[in-house]
C-alpha cells in the first residue's frame, strides 16, 4: 500500500485554495479550510448513480445487470445500521444530515456548526458499514414507492425525463433515478450487497470537507476510520448509443399551469477536462444566444411566447451531453422553431462579441461568488473531483476561451435533427 | 475575521441595517417593503415590485438590464414576493462581487447601488403609467406564476390549506392576489400602487458586505429625503382563532399521490418551548413523525411539522396513498398525544436542542441568512444576538415543552385526493 500524499491547489485570480489528498486507503480527499465561517460541510460519495446499471470487476466473469433505481435504494438503506438509524447518531451531534443519488453519483453529507469531528466519524463509519436484511428492504419499498409517486406529480421532473427518452435510445440516463414501483420490487438484500461491494470501494469514492475545519483533524479521522481496500478495477459499461434521437416530440398530460417544455439537443459526450471545456463552451454559446440579454429572449418575451421562467442548461455526464432550453409556453413548437432559427443564423454570422464578453465575465463573477458559501464549495469540490478536474479549472477554461471556440461548439454540436421537444400540459388544453 | 451589525433609522418608518463580515466576497443590498396583505391590493403591489426589478428609466428593457448585470460580473437583481403571517413582504435584492475582485478595477458596488436606486426611484414610466411593453410582459408573468402554483404540489396544498386554516384573515390570501385581479390591472393603476408602496409601506433596508460602506446609507437617506411619507404601521404577529370543531376540506385532482395537511393552532406564547416541541414532534429526521409515520409504518416519504411563528400555527404536511390517509392521520395525531403526555426522553430534548443550536450558529454564513435573522428580530420586536438565541433554547424545560404541546389544537384537515383518472 502506498503512503498518503498531499497537494495544495490554488486559484491565482481569487486567492482561494484547497488541499488534495490521495489517502493511503485509496480514497481521494479534498479539504478547504474557510476562515470566518461557522459551518462545516462534508460529503462522502461514490461514483455510482442511476446510470450505472451494468458493471464488472476483476472478481466477476461477466457484466452484472441490476434493477433500475438500485443505487438510490441503496442510499436509503445505508442509513440503517445494524443496531440503529444513522439519523439517531447525528441527532447527538446536532448536525443536519442527508444524502442524495444523482445520475452518476451517490453522496452522504452533513452540515453543522459544532462537533464536526464527531459527525465526520459518524459519516465515515456508517458509509463503510452496510447492513441489509429482507425485512428492511421490504419496509423501504413502501417509502420509496411514495417518493416515486411524489416525483411523478412533479411536472418539471416529468418534462425532463420525457425529453431524455426522446433523445436517448439505450443510455440509462433516460430512466428515473428512483426507478419504478415495479423495478424496485425486484431489489433484494443480496443484490444490494453486490452493488455495495462493487461501488463503495474507496478507490471509487471521494471525501470533500469545506468550511470550519482543520486539515490535520480531518486526516487524523481518515487515518483512524478508513478501511484500506483492494483496487479491483471496476468497469462500468453502457449500451451502445446511436447518434440519432428517438423521437421529435413527447407530450404528457398533467395538472399544470402554462404548458412546460424542455427542448433538448443531443451532443457528443466527453470526459475530464475536455468535458468541462465543452460544457463551458456550450454554456457561453447558449447564453449569448438565448439569455435574458439576448434579442431572441427579448423578442419571444415581448410577443408573450415565453415568460421569464425561460432558461438554458447544460446537462452532461458519463456517456451523455445535452443542451436544454427550458421554459413555459402556450406554443412550445413555435419556441423550438425560433431557437433553431437563431442557432442556424448564428452558425453563419457568428455569436455577438460584446455579449460573449458579458457572459464570460458573468460566469467568472459567479465562480467568485460561489466561494462565499460553504455548501457550494463542498459540492464543487466533490463534483469536480468525480469529473476528473479541479474546481479552479472552470476559471482557467473561461479565461482561455475565445469567441471562435463558442462558435465552433454551435456549428459542430447543435443540429436541428438532434433536437427533441418534450411538453407537459393540461389535458383540457385545446389551444 | 469580524462580524458586526448596526441598525439606524433613516426615518420613523425606514430602518437601515448594516451587517459587516470580513469573510464575504460580495456586497448585497436588500430593500424590503412591508404592508398588510390586502386582497384588493396584493396583485398591484406584487406587479409593481416586479416591474421595478426588471427595468428602469436608464435601463429601459430587461435585455439592457441583464447585459448591464452581466458586465458587472454577474451581478444579480431580483424581486421576491412572499407572505409572512398577515403581511405581504416585497423584497428587492441586488448583489455582486466586491470591487477588489473586479478584473479591471470597476467600482462594482457603486454601480449596482445606482441601478437599484434607479429601479426604486426612477422607474420605467411616463405620465404616471408604467411602460406598456414591460407592463404586458410582467402582467403575463404574474398570471403564469399564479397558474403555476399547482406545479409544485407540496406548496400548492399548503396554500390551499391556508385558505381554511386562516379563513377570513389576510394570511388566507395568496401574496400574488388572484388572476381576476391581475387581469384588471393597468399601467396606470399599478403605477399608483407603486407610489403608494413608496409612501405608505414600512421599509427595511439591509446592506451585507465585508467592510463599512457609509455611502450606501447616505444614498438612501438622500433618495428618501424628498418623500413625505405617511407609513402605515404593520403587525408582525397576529393570532388566528382555533375553530370550535376541526374542519375537513377535500379537493380532487388527477394526481398520483394524495397529500394531507393538518393545521393546528398553538395558544402557548412561550416561543422557545413551542419551537422545541415542534422539533421533537416532527421537524427533524429523528422526530416522532419521521421515526413513526415514515420509518416504522412506511406510510410516507415525507411527513413533517412546521411552526409558523407569525400566526402561532403549526402545520403537518405529508404525501400518502389514498387508502392510508386515515391510518396516517391517526398516527400523526397519536404522536402529538405522546408529546402532550410527556412521552419523550431527555435524550430527545437534548437532540432537539442540539439541532436548534446548530441552525442558530450557522446564521452568519450567508448574507441572506444574516438578513432573515435580523428581520426576525424586527418582527419579534426584540433582537437577540446569536448567543442570546442559543441561550434561550438552553433554558427550555421538559415541563414547558409539555405545556406547549398541550396548547396545540387541531383546526383544519386538508386533503388533496386522487381523482379517478381518465387518461391512464
Amino acid at each position: 500500500m502506498s503512503e498518503t500524499t498531499k497537494k495544495i491547489i490554488s486559484c491565482p485570480q481569487t486567492g482561494d485554495k484547497y488541499t488534495y489528498v490521495k489517502h493511503k486507503s485509496g480514497l481521494d480527499i479534498l479539504i478547504c479550510e474557510m476562515e470566518g465561517f461557522s459551518t462545516t460541510e462534508a460529503l462522502f460519495g461514490t461514483k455510482y448513480g442511476s446510470i450505472n446499471t451494468q458493471f464488472k470487476t476483476d472478481k466477476d466473469d461477466d457484466y452484472c445487470c441490476v434493477p433500475e433505481g438500485i443505487a438510490h435504494f441503496l442510499e436509503h438503506k445505508l442509513f440503517e445500521n445494524e443496531d440503529c438509524d444513522v439519523f439517531d447518531l447525528y441527532a447527538k451531534t446536532g448536525a443536519n444530515a442527508n444524502a442524495f443519488t444523482s445520475f452518476d453519483k451517490t453522496c452522504y453529507l452533513f452540515s453543522c456548526s459544532d462537533h464536526y469531528q464527531e459527525s465526520l466519524k459518524i459519516l465515515l463509519s456508517f458509509v463503510q458499514s452496510p447492513y441489509f436484511t429482507p425485512e428492511s428492504v421490504a419496509k423501504e419499498q413502501g417509502i420509496i414507492g411514495q417518493e416515486i409517486k411524489m416525483c411523478d406529480d412533479d411536472p418539471g421532473w416529468r418534462v425532463l425525463f420525457n425529453m431524455l427518452s426522446g433523445l436517448y435510445h439505450n443510455h440509462p440516463v433516460k430512466i428515473d433515478i428512483a426507478g419504478t414501483v415495479e423495478s424496485i420490487a425486484e431489489i433484494t438484500d443480496k443484490l444490494l450487497y453486490r452493488c455495495y461491494n462493487t461501488f463503495y470501494n474507496l478507490h471509487n469514492m471521494v471525501l470533500a470537507v469545506a468550511g470550519n475545519c482543520k486539515e490535520d483533524e480531518v486526516l487524523a479521522i481518515a487515518d483512524e476510520l478508513l478501511k484500506p481496500c483492494e483496487d479491483f478495477h471496476l468497469e462500468t459499461v453502457f449500451p451502445d448509443e446511436p447518434d440519432t434521437i428517438v423521437r421529435e416530440q413527447t407530450v404528457e398530460f398533467a395538472p399544470v399551469g402554462v404548458p412546460l417544455f424542455n427542448l433538448g439537443f443531443k451532443c457528443t459526450p466527453r470526459k475530464g477536462y475536455e468535458n468541462l471545456k465543452a460544457e463551458m463552451e456550450a454554456y457561453v454559446a447558449v447564453n449569448v444566444l438565448a439569455n435574458s440579454a439576448s434579442p431572441l429572449y427579448q423578442e419571444m418575451l415581448e410577443e408573450g411566447l415565453i415568460n421569464t421562467v425561460f432558461t438554458t442548461d447544460i446537462f452532461n455526464g458519463d456517456g451523455f451531453f445535452t443542451v436544454i432550453f427550458d421554459g413555459e409556453s402556450e406554443n412550445p413548437e413555435e419556441v423550438k422553431k425560433r431557437v433553431i432559427g437563431e442557432i442556424e443564423k448564428a452558425k453563419i454570422t457568428g455569436l455577438d462579441e460584446e455579449r460573449f464578453e458579458a457572459v464570460r465575465r458573468s460566469a467568472y463573477g459567479n465562480m467568485v461568488q460561489s466561494f462565499n458559501n460553504v455548501n457550494s464549495v463542498a459540492n464543487h469540490l466533490i463534483n469536480s473531483q468525480m469529473n476528473g478536474v479541479s474546481i479552479f479549472d472552470t476559471i482557467d477554461v473561461l479565461s482561455k476561451m475565445t469567441l471562435e471556440d463558442a462558435n465552433n461548439f454551435l456549428r459542430t454540436e447543435l443540429h436541428p435533427e438532434k433536437a427533441t421537444l418534450s411538453i407537459v400540459k393540461n389535458n383540457s388544453e385545446v389551444k | 475575521m469580524t462580524a458586526s451589525y448596526t441598525r439606524t433609522k433613516i426615518s420613523d418608518s425606514i430602518g437601515y441595517t448594516s451587517i459587516l463580515d470580513s469573510k464575504f466576497k460580495t456586497n448585497t443590498i436588500k430593500v424590503r417593503f412591508l404592508q398588510s396583505l390586502c386582497p384588493d391590493k396584493a396583485s398591484a403591489y406584487a406587479l409593481a415590485g416586479s416591474l421595478l426589478a426588471t427595468s428602469n428609466k436608464n435601463l429601459p428593457t430587461l435585455a439592457v438590464m441583464s447585459k448591464k448585470m452581466s458586465m458587472l460580473y454577474g451581478a444579480n437583481i431580483s424581486l421576491s414576493v412572499s407572505k409572512q403571517g398577515d403581511l405581504q413582504v416585497i423584497t428587492m435584492t441586488i448583489s455582486a462581487i466586491d470591487d477588489k475582485y473586479a478584473l479591471n478595477g470597476e467600482p462594482v458596488l457603486n454601480e449596482i447601488l445606482q441601478v437599484l436606486l434607479d429601479c426604486i426611484f426612477n422607474p420605467n414610466a411616463e405620465n404616471n403609467a408604467f411602460d406598456r411593453t414591460m407592463f404586458n410582459v410582467k402582467q403575463k408573468d404574474l398570471l403564469d406564476t399564479i397558474d403555476a402554483e399547482i406545479n409544485n404540489k407540496r406548496g400548492y396544498v399548503i396554500q390551499q390549506a391556508s385558505k381554511t386554516i386562516f379563513k377570513d384573515e389576510p394570511a388566507s390570501y395568496s401574496c400574488y392576489g388572484t388572476k381576476e385581479q391581475v387581469l384588471n390591472l393597468t399601467p396606470e393603476n399599478v403605477y399608483s400602487a407603486y407610489k403608494e408602496m413608496l409612501n405608505k409601506s414600512m421599509i427595511e433596508i439591509y446592506f451585507v458586505g465585508a467592510s463599512p460602506k457609509p455611502f450606501v446609507e447616505e444614498a438612501f437617506k438622500k433618495a428618501f429625503s424628498s418623500y413625505e411619507r405617511e407609513a402605515v404601521p404593520v403587525s408582525f404577529r397576529t393570532e388566528s382563532k382555533v375553530k370550535e370543531t376541526p374542519v375537513t376540506v377535500t379537493e380532487k385532482l388527477p394526481v398520483n399521490q394524495c397529500k394531507m395537511v393538518l393545521g393546528f393552532k398553538v395558544s402557548d406564547k412561550n416561543l422557545y418551548a413551542v419551537k422545541m416541541m415542534n422539533l421533537i414532534y416532527g421537524q427533524t429526521p429523528f422526530s416522532k413523525l419521521f421515526a413513526n409515520v415514515r420509518e416504522k409504518l412506511s406510510l410516507c416519504y415525507y411527513c413533517a411539522s412546521n411552526y409558523i411563528e407569525s400566526k402561532y400555527t403549526m402545520m403537518v404536511d405529508s404525501g400518502v396513498e389514498k387508502e392510508n390517509i386515515e391510518k396516517a392521520k391517526t398516527e400523526i395525531l397519536h404522536q402529538l398525544d405522546e408529546v402532550k403526555a410527556g412521552n419523550f426522553t431527555d435524550e430527545e430534548i437534548e437532540n432537539a436542542r442540539m439541532s436548534a443550536l446548530n441552525s442558530v450558529k450557522g446564521i452568519g454564513d450567508t448574507p441572506s441568512s444574516y438578513v432573515s435573522w435580523h428581520f426576525t428580530g424586527i418582527s419579534r420586536g426584540k433582537f437577540n444576538t446569536i448567543e442570546e438565541e442559543a441561550e434561550a433554547y438552553k433554558n427550555v424545560t421538559r415541563e414547558e415543552i409539555i405545556k406547549a404541546a398541550n396548547s396545540v389544537k387541531l383546526d383544519t384537515i386538508y386533503i388533496m385526493e386522487q381523482e379517478d383518472s381518465e387518461n391512464e
